[in-house]
């Protein structure tokens, strides 16, 4: 009978392998760039009214703040707990003999590797919000109660998720993709894929989720145009985010490309500049909006370094994986 | 959907299972794995996969899909792994097995740098770990050398005829099964359609040919 839990030995051996890999992913460069952009962006608009009320009212009601990380921490480790249950018998360990008291031990561990770029993700908002706001007192204890709530959250979540998650239909935004009524060129198909790509990886429940935690996050009483504000923006990150991520898909799985005599500038212009466009578009109508409804002009440079951040990203990704070039 | 099935593989035999796309083989193989709770029994060396899960699972060896693999683990790590789900610390016999199918040299590479016959090999190797009673391979040698795959079928066949193992193969190489496996069966629409032993196998291979009896068992015509 087994005497190691090979589940936990797996998943250690995997995370330590994915650690020293992970500081090269071109994804992780992409994300410390965008931060620091952010960062820029946050001083260049300091000191923002909106974003001193978060974080007085965050302060000012400790329990509320909690209560709000702690839940959606366990939501998020509800979800993960579950779906690992549900993908575990079609695993590379689905068929060998690993006790339940083992798999939880795994999925333990897995759970907290899983929660750290939500932690890492939350005190990079917190660390945004702090230098928009113009003041940095509070930022201690903020940043205790965002990690003292995910911790909670997190062993509640996976402590309550022993079910498998069922079979689910198809996401809202893929079924909402029509069927094909005609054959269109291949040109066509090429500069529409990254587009469809983004639509069908979107997750309309994650964005929703977001979205609740910062209307949950408002302090009560915050003015109509603050509020549009931070929803119009978080609504064209997110809108320029997945554009970008369809992007990056397509290009990370444009291989199957090399056989045919593309080319190269033609096809990076077909791959990208619909994607580009829209991000500049989604940019641009951001910009203007913010402009109308009273927020500070340096808004619209920062949606136009969005663009331009987004154009380099792509920019580098196809460097990284041109299909026109032979494999080295 | 797999209807009432009644299927013994004792130690010692080689069982092929054949049948058209869709027809229940995966099926078939999941619920050997205990991947599909169904209505029924599944005994795998007399022991039930229902009631004890853990000490039936310990006596199954089932190959795993090249895509299932982890990528970022090495051959070695994931031969490591598997070994200690059987409380095993090395598996040398599986280690020597590797030599000769031109693995041994790659096993500390990252699975993610190996081609789909390599990942093959080390799905099927991974199921020989711990003297399985029985192993279960589905189309596990498509995208192997012929080198590797004569190792490997060598290798099986001489596993059941030391009564070591039973296998099941579901596989749509007929030349596979008519020259290696001591029964064959033939699934459509999830029902038995056909049925022949190692004689009749034989016959087959020497007449019509095991095309031509598969589409005749399954009702379809050929030209």
């Amino acid at each position: 009978m087994p005497t190691a839990n090979a589940a936990l030995m797996a998943r250690r051996l995997e995370d330590r392998r994915r650690w020293r890999n992970g500081w090269r992913r071109p994804a992780v460069v992409a994300a410390a760039a965008g931060l620091l952009l952010a960062l820029a962006a946050a001083a260049l608009l300091a000191p923002v009214a909106g974003a001193r009320g978060l974080i007085d009212s965050a302060l000012a009601q400790p329990e509320r703040s909690l209560g709000l990380v702690v839940l959606l921490a366990g939501l998020r480790a509800l979800r993960l707990r579950r779906h690992w249950l549900a993908e575990r018998p079609r695993s590379w360990l689905g068929v060998l003999p690993i006790a339940p008291a083992q798999a939880a031990r795994a999925d333990a561990w897995r759970l907290a590797g899983a929660q750290l770029p939500v932690l890492a993700a939350a005190l990079a908002g917190l660390a945004i919000a702090t230098v928009a706001s113009g003041n940095a007192q509070g930022t201690a204890p903020l940043a205790a109660l965002i990690g003292a709530g995910i911790v909670v959250g997190s062993v509640a979540g996976g402590l309550l998720g022993r079910r498998p998650a069922a079979p689910r239909a198809a996401r809202a935004l893929r079924a909402a993709v029509p069927p094909a009524v005609r054959v269109a060129s291949g040109w066509t198909v090429l500069a529409t894929w990254p587009l469809r790509q983004a639509r069908a990886q979107a997750d309309p429940g994650l964005h929703a989720r977001v979205f609740g935690a910062l209307l949950l996050a408002l302090p009560i009483g915050s003015a109509i145009a603050d509020i549009l504000a931070l929803l119009l923006g978080l609504a064209g990150v997110l809108a320029a985010t997945e554009c970008l991520r369809g992007l990056l898909a397509v290009l990370r799985g444009a291989g199957w490309l090399r056989s045919a005599a593309f080319a190269p500038r033609r096809l990076a212009f077909a791959l990208i500049m619909p994607t580009l466009a829209l991000v500049t578009g989604i940019a641009a109508a951001t910009g203007c909006a913010l402009a109308a409804i009273a927020a500070p002009p340096e808004a619209a440079i920062i949606a136009l370094g969005g663009s331009l951040f987004a154009a380099a990203v792509a920019i580098a990704a196809w460097r990284l994986h041109d299909p026109t070039r032979p494999v080295r | 959907m797999l209807h009432a099935l009644d299927l013994r593989v004792p130690r010692g035999e080689w069982l092929g299972v054949l049948g058209p796309n869709g027809s229940g083989k995966s099926t078939l193989l999941d619920c050997l794995a205990g991947r599909h709770a169904g209505e029924g029994t599944i005994l795998i060396d007399g022991v039930s996969l229902a009631d004890e899960p853990m000490r039936a699972r310990a006596r199954l060896g089932y190959a795993v899909a090249p895509e299932s693999l982890p990528p970022v683990l090495s051959g070695r790590e994931c031969l490591a792994v598997h070994a200690a789900a059987r409380g095993l610390d090395a598996e040398a016999q599986v280690l020597e097995l590797a030599g000769p199918l031109r693995l041994a040299a790659r096993l500390d590479d990252p699975v993610a740098t190996y081609s789909y016959g390599m990942r093959q090999k080390l799905g099927v190797l991974l199921a020989l770990i711990g003297e399985p009673a029985l192993i279960v391979l589905d189309e596990s040698f498509n995208g192997l050398d012929p080198a590797s795959s004569l190792v490997l079928k060598r290798h099986l066949r001489a596993r059941v005829d030391a009564g070591r193992c039973g296998i099941v193969l579901a596989t749509h190489a007929l030349d596979i099964v008519e020259r290696w496996v001591d029964r064959a069966v033939v699934l459509h629409a999830g029902r038995f359609v056909g049925e022949w032993d190692r004689v009749a196998l034989d016959a087959l291979r020497d007449g019509v040919g095991l095309e031509v009896a598969m589409a005749e068992a399954i009702g379809d015509r050929i030209g």
